[in-house]
Formats: structure tokens, sequence, C-alpha cells
């Protein structure tokens, strides 16, 4: 498939398309909302809500309160979206979104922003390494990990009438531009971005740039590595991931979260009964956040292109 | 007391024994409330009971579900034949803590996790506000409920979105009072800008002309009741006794329950 992947910082910022979708989705439909518990300034929404007073709420500081008012809103036809730093749009407010939203058969879109070691300086207290494996525990949930905003805009828009809990995580900035502008999206489908016959990288979210560099460096070692960008944790594409296990025996998951209950337990569930090969799990492994900017914690965690090339190396050996 | 009031406690009563579950001392001291709620306050009926402007009512407190049962019997909704048999069977959808899931109208949420009821109806009232619904909302809780944060969070929104169609029901049989001191609630809802009466909770011409007169306030201020209620009240035994919290009859107790409530 065509990338217009080059390693540079995307052209647009999550920010600027969670602000242009939001506009497109309230002048397509005026049943969607957008609530924020007092982080419009981090999403640099208030300009939004001037222009939608209708269909934008601040809710203050109150994460648990509002999944509780969202899903009062749906219940009356609203189609709400919900936004807070990732912790705190998981974490915090997890009962709400088993109970009130799952379990009480309402929809929302969560979107958690400043995933894993996206909070960067905010530290281990924002840190969410956790989010993706509670969210995978609820009961026909989505579960989506960022890896480009041109993504990031088809899940907002692929969502708006999907039923049951969405939890879509991102980061706020620093992203790559990796599909172009009119790719196709699907829920459950994941991409093969690069083709191989060594070993499998299954990526999701920032670290699906890092698997498309170190694939390069180890085409110069003489090792084809297949890239996949699955898109969706959640329901996880089987049939892509199947195949390429058939193909390449060998896989190496990558993650920016905890690998217990992350991408990597998900791609072990689903290989180690349909078809059992080696994967590696590439992650955060089992410890909590800190302090630091996105390459001290890239280094630190070993998300980074070399630490791909050794786990690769070793897993070959 | 009253001939209802009797009526919905018998069949609480039976209701507990049948599925051997159950939170009487709670059940007894809201269901005076919630009957006045049915049969005299709210746009419901269970032919309106999908219809997207009826009024709601959100039962918060999820342990006094069975409160909820006797009041939907008496209001032809449900028919003691249909409930006594399946009630706490394995996979009934007839629950002690209310369960939604299961049913198509009637029973409006998910109750049992406490601190839930009050945000999901403050959403559904600020639902209703953008729609230009005339439906009202009401929501029964518990005095011990608002230990839970959700609560106060739902005070600050449903007051900053000036609620005045949103109705909270705390049902004050006193019950946090053993574990923390609550002080004035009165005054803590008002200064959170609700408007607030505090009434005999099981005084049903009290009751009524209290959600009456709230009704006709709209002045941008949500409204709340403070139900003052006695846990257990129609049975001097379950008054007595705090192990009737969660305790249901065999048929000796069903007996001399029910003669008691038939008498008070």
């Amino acid at each position: 498939m065509e990338l217009r992947y080059t390693g540079g910082v995307a052209e647009k910022e999550p920010i600027q398309i969670f602000n242009e979708t939001m506009r497109e989705l309230f002048s397509e439909d005026d049943k969607v909302v957008y609530l924020d518990a007092d982080l419009m300034g981090s999403l640099k929404t208030a300009q939004l809500w001037k222009d939608y007073p209708k269909n934008v709420f601040n809710c203050g500081i109150q994460e648990a309160n509002m999944v509780g008012v969202a899903a009062g809103m749906y219940l009356n036809g609203f189609k709400p979206y919900i936004h807070s730093f990732s912790p705190f749009a998981s974490r915090r407010i997890f009962d709400q979104v088993f109970l009130s939203i799952g379990y009480a058969q309402k929809s929302i879109r969560i979107i958690g922003s400043d995933a894993g070691i996206m909070a960067t300086n905010n530290g281990g207290t924002h840190m969410s390494f956790e989010d993706v494996a509670m969210m995978r525990t609820v009961p026909n949930a989505c579960v989506a990990d960022v890896s480009d905003p041109t993504m990031f805009k088809a899940l907002l828009k692929l969502t708006k009438d999907r039923n049951g809990v969405t939890y879509i995580r991102t980061a706020r900035r620093n992203l790559k531009d990796i599909y172009m502008p009119d790719e196709k999206f699907e829920i459950g489908k994941g991409k093969l971005l690069k083709d191989g016959n060594d070993v499998t990288i299954v990526a999701c979210g920032i670290m699906v740039a890092t698997a498309l560099e170190a694939a390069k460096e180890l085409e110069k070692d003489g090792i084809s590595a297949q890239v996949v960008d699955v898109v969706t944790i959640k329901p996880l594409d089987e049939d892509l991931i199947l195949a390429c296990a058939r193909k390449t025996k060998n896989i190496i998951v990558c993650e920016n979260a905890n690998i217990l209950g992350g991408l990597t337990s998900a791609v072990c569930e689903l290989t180690s009964a349909k078809y059992p090969v080696r994967v590696k799990g590439i992650g955060i492994n089992d410890s909590y956040g800190c302090v630091g900017s996105e390459d001290f914690l890239r280094k630190k965690y070993g998300l980074t292109i070399e630490n791909i090339i050794l786990q690769v190396k070793e897993l070959l050996r | 007391m009253e001939l209802i009031s009797k009526i919905l406690r018998k069949n609480a009563l039976y209701l507990s024994h049948k599925c051997q579950d159950g939170n009487l001392q709670s059940v007894f001291s809201c269901l005076d409330v919630v009957w006045v709620l049915y049969d005299k306050i709210m746009n419901w009926s269970p032919e309106l009971a999908q219809d997207a402007d009826r009024d709601f009512f959100i039962i918060s407190k999820g342990q006094a579900t069975l409160a909820l049962y006797p009041v939907l019997i008496e209001k032809g909704y449900f028919s003691m034949d249909e409930i006594a048999p399946q009630i706490g069977k394995f996979d009934s959808r007839y629950c002690i803590q209310t369960d939604l899931t299961k049913f198509e109208g009637g029973i409006e949420n998910n109750a049992g996790s406490l601190g839930h009821g009050l945000p999901f109806a403050v959403g559904i009232a600020n639902a209703n506000k953008i729609k230009k619904s005339p439906s009202s909302v009401y929501v029964l809780c518990g005095d011990g409920e608002f230990c839970e944060g959700t609560m106060w969070e739902s005070l600050i929104f449903a007051s900053a979105k000036k609620l005045d169609n949103l109705t909270v029901i705390i049902d004050d049989n006193n019950s946090v009072g053993a574990m923390v001191d609550m002080g004035d609630m009165k005054a803590k809802l008002s200064a959170f800008n609700f408007d607030v009466i505090e009434v005999d909770g099981h005084d049903m011409k009290a009751l009524e002309k209290t959600f009456k007169e709230l009704k006709t306030l709209k002045n941008g201020k949500p409204k709340a009741v403070i139900a003052k209620t006695i846990r257990g009240y129609g049975s001097k035994t379950m008054i007595e006794n705090d192990i009737w919290f969660h305790k249901s009859p065999n048929a000796e107790e069903l007996d001399m329950l029910s003669k008691e409530v038939e008498l008070a």
C-alpha cells in the first residue's frame, strides 16, 4: 500500500485534527455532543465551544460524573464523545464506563489523550500504561491506539454510531504522517504497511512509525521484516495476524502500554490458540511511569528503533 | 398508615421472601415516596413507558429496588404472578438491584454501584433541556449515597446547567449518621443553588404537595426533596432491629411482619 511516511512530524497535529473533525461531525449530525472535564485547553477546543455551544459541554473536573451525564444524554438520542487525559479517561472512570455505559447498553466514544509515555513531563500520575488492558476487558468495547492523524480522524468518524464503549487513545502532538489523506479504515481491520518474510512487527500507536524505521534498518542487515499497524487492538484483525504468523513464524509486538493485557497479550491470546508462534513483546514491562521527554522515556522503556532491532535479532537467533 | 402503603409493603415482604434477599428496611423507608411519584406526580403510565417525553424515575439507591416492583405492579406494568416465581432465580430478569438490560422500558437504569444514578439522571435532564422536552426527571438517592464523590460532581453540573426539570430526592433515613456526620444537608444543597424542601417522607399528602409545588418553580434551579424517613417504617420489628437492613423473611417471619404492617 502507498504511504506518505517520511519520518518527519505530521502536517497536522492530532489537536488540529480533533477540532476539524468535531466541526464536521457537528454539522453532519446535530446529535453529536462533546463533553470535556476541564481539559479543553489541552485540546484547544475553546473556540469549538464558542462556535457550538449546544454541542460542547465543559463539565468541570469531574470525569466520573461526565460519563454518567453522557449515558443520560445517549438515552435521549445524543451521541457523546468525551475527552480527558488517558488515565482519567480510563482508570478514574472505569466503574462508570463499565456499568453506566457498557452494561447499561449505552454508547460513548472516549478520547484518552497523552497516552502512555506521551504524557512526558506530567510524569507517572498522568502516564497510563494500564488503560489498554482495562478497556479490553469491557465486553464488546473497541480499543484503538492512534498511530497517525489521518487514522485519528477516520476513527472519530467511523465510531459515531458505534454501539457500546469505544476507547481511542492518542498522543496530542508529535505523531508522524503515515497514511495518505484518503486512506480508508475499518474497525477490526489492520494494515500491512510493509511486506517481509523473516519476522512480523505488530505495532500500534506511536510505535508504528518506530517499527517502520526499524524494519528499514533491518533490511540493511539482510533481515526482511513486515510491519503491521493493528489500528484497533480490540477487535483485533485475527485474519491478518494469523496470516503473518503463518508466513514469518516470528512476531515482535510493539506498544506504548503495559504488555500485560495490552496488544502483546492480545496477539498471544490469538496465536497461542490458533497458530502458536514465538511472540516477543516490546512495551512497558509492568512498571509505573515517570517524568521525562519522549526521547528519554523511549530509551527508559525500550521503545526505540535500536531496541526493536536488538529484539528481532535475538528472536531470530 | 394508608391502605396502599400496607399493600405495597406486604408485596415487598412477599417478594423478599420469594427471592430470599433484599434490603427491606431501606425499601420500607422509601416506598411512600416512590408511590406518590408514580401515582400523583409523574407523567408516566405503562402505555407511556417508552414515550420520549415521559417523566423519568431513576432509582440511584439500588438496594431499594424491591420498592419499585410493588409500585409497578400496582400501576399495572408488571404482575405479581409474573414476578414472584421468577424473582432472584438464576439469570432472572427480576433482580434485587434493577437491571435494565433485561427490560424494554419500565426499568430506566441499572442500580447497585452507588453514585451512578444521579449523574445518569442529570444527563437525561440536560438532554431534555436541549430538546425542549417537557419531561421531568426524579431520582431517588440514599442519604449514605452522598458519601460518593460523583453525587457532588452531579450537583455542581445540575446547578450550572440550571436543570429545574430535575428533582433529587434524598431518602433521609439516617443510615449515614452511623458512619459519618454529613452535617446540614439542606444548607449544603441550598449552597449548591438547589430549591430544597424537607418533608415527612411517610406523609403522602405532604409529599404530593411538595412535589407539585416544586414543579411550578421554573426558576432555573434544580430541586431537592429531603424526605425524612424511618428505616423499616410500617413494621415495629424492622424499625427496632437493624438486622433487617439485609435480611429476608422465612415463612413464619413473613406472616408475622405482614400482620405488623396490617396493624400499622
